[in-house]
């Protein structure tokens, strides 16, 4: 395996750990809640914590209170949280790929003001390939989720199974309505959830615990597919 | 219903904004849920069923913002 199918495969360990860790984290914080739920309100043991920076003091049974909705909130930050590792990674992959194929970023522009920084032709060749590889990243990553895959079929060859791209331009979809629209369903969402929306226009997303496996499942799927894809195509080019 | 722990009555706790739910223990749940089905009550098992100190290990059932508390409380009275 070559340099840069090595640093692919690492890319990919690494998020598939952070995904892991994620998830591990999701279903960790959920068992307190429920252990600290069940503990108090089942059983009516008490205690007391005590903030040291408000100086706030809550006993056991307002804390129970706080469970469900708490479990809420970390359904919907879990579910943000993994969605978005999809759109890191392919970032990631794009400045390693960009790195070790200048010939796809030739076409950029030069800023004159890098060049007149460098002290060396080198120095000046390799601020503008940096400069020229993260403007391309910007490029490509500012848009939808489509716009990634397209530009990842046509550089990597890219096959995905249709159903894993559109769930997740609908999990994307459903992760921008919970984080700009306050969880209600809009034109937006139907736009951006292409042939897979969940919800009509005006619902109210309540995330659940299956939720947050699915995006758990549909972005390692993903992952991995853009990672096996990348690194067959160093073989080829 | 009779919780078959606590031999109290069963109870949806209305607590939070997340939507009544029940605790139940796990030995009871199959009886519950079909109670629940036979009314179709729809209803969701939480995935984490938590034991306490060799105490039973007990699920919460979710009944979504919506439910019909009233309605859920009379038919576990009545079963």
């Amino acid at each position: 395996m070559g340099e840069l199918a090595l640093a692919i495969q690492s890319l990919r360990d690494n998020y598939a750990r952070v995904l892991n860790e994620l998830h591990d984290d999701y279903v960790h914080t959920r068992m307190l809640w429920q252990t600290l739920h069940v503990w108090v309100q089942r059983y009516g043991e008490n205690l007391t914590i005590e903030n040291p920076i408000t100086r706030s003091s809550v006993n056991g049974a307002d804390l129970a209170g706080k469970a469900r909705p708490s479990m809420q909130r970390l359904t919907n930050r879990s579910f943000k949280d993994i969605v978005a590792q999809l759109e890191l990674f392919v970032a990631e992959l794009l400045r390693l790929w960009l790195l070790n194929n200048t010939e796809l970023i030739a076409a950029k522009g030069l800023n004159v003001g890098t060049l007149l920084e460098s002290q060396t032709l080198e120095e000046a060749q390799d601020a503008a390939v940096r400069e020229a590889v993260e403007s391309t990243i910007v490029d490509k990553m500012l848009g939808r989720p489509e716009k990634w895959f397209g530009y990842l079929k046509n550089q990597l060859r890219l096959r995905l199974d249709g159903r894993g791209e559109a769930s997740f331009c609908e999990m994307k979809a459903r992760r921008d309505v919970l984080e700009h629209n306050s969880g209600i369903v809009n034109a937006a969402y139907i736009d951006k959830a292409k042939v897979a929306p969940k919800y009509k226009v005006g619902d109210d997303v309540q995330l659940k615990d299956q939720d947050v496996d699915e995006a758990y499942h549909v972005t390692l799927h993903l992952i991995d597919a853009i990672a096996a894809s990348a690194i067959a195509a160093t073989r080829t080019r | 219903m009779t919780d078959i722990e606590t031999k109290r009555r069963l109870t949806v706790n209305t607590e939070g904004n997340a939507g009544p739910y029940l605790m139940v223990p796990l030995d009871q749940l199959p009886e519950v849920r079909n109670v629940l089905q036979q009314n179709g009550i729809g209803h969701v098992v939480a995935p984490d069923a938590i034991g306490l100190n060799g105490r039973p290990v007990i699920a919460i059932i979710d009944f979504g913002r919506s439910a019909d508390v009233g309605r859920i409380q009379a038919v576990l009275d009545a079963a």
